[in-house]
């Protein structure tokens, strides 16, 4: 089954975003 | 949310085709929770490299909305880069593929600001009141727009 790959390190996302232009989608979220 | 929305083949290929995606645990990325004001999970806010802020939900939202809310996101981004003409597609993806989510409405609204900005033609102000009034009256979006009725 397709997953969406996740990122947990913001700081290298962000990064990635600024090499690529592509943008950011951050979920926080609260274990349940 | 893992075991509905996110496991939607429609959901996974937008968020996989167009973003860069990332889970912070509100508790214990508390640095990054505080620097954008999140309070609550979930919350997801679309950003970009520069960390500006163009679309934010706070709360729960089933697949129709997650789609409707990612599309707006992407059409918001558009257009706070003054990329009218593909701010209005994504608006328009949002009428069209999701009348019925509560943000079709938003959409129309900025749909109407986008062809304003654009060409500085009143008219398209004046059109996306109409098809507010329309179709989604007794909304915020139809109330903020009503100024532009002519």
């Amino acid at each position: 089954m397709r997953e969406i790959t996740w990122r947990n390190d913001m700081g290298e996302a962000l990064l990635d975003a600024q090499k690529t232009g592509r943008p950011l989608f951050v979920d926080f979220f609260w274990p349940t | 949310m893992n075991t509905v929305t996110y496991s939607d083949e429609y959901v996974i290929d937008m968020i996989s085709k167009n973003f860069i995606a990332v889970k912070l645990h509100l508790g214990e990325d508390k640095e990054w929770a505080t620097r954008y004001d999140v309070r609550w999970t979930p919350t997801f806010l679309l950003l970009d490299g520069k960390e500006h802020e163009h679309a934010r939900n706070v709360g729960y939202l089933p697949v129709m909305e997650m789609l409707a809310f990612l599309t707006l996101a992407i059409g918001k981004e558009a257009f706070d880069g003054e990329k009218f003409d593909e701010a209005i597609t994504k608006f328009n993806e949002v009428i069209s593929n999701y009348p019925e989510s509560e943000l079709a409405a938003e959409a129309v609204y900025y749909k109407g600001v986008s062809g304003y900005k654009k060409g500085h033609d009143a008219s398209e102000l004046s059109r996306a009141y109409q098809l507010l009034h329309s179709k989604y009256p007794n909304t915020s979006w139809e109330k903020k727009a009503s100024v532009w009725d002519s």
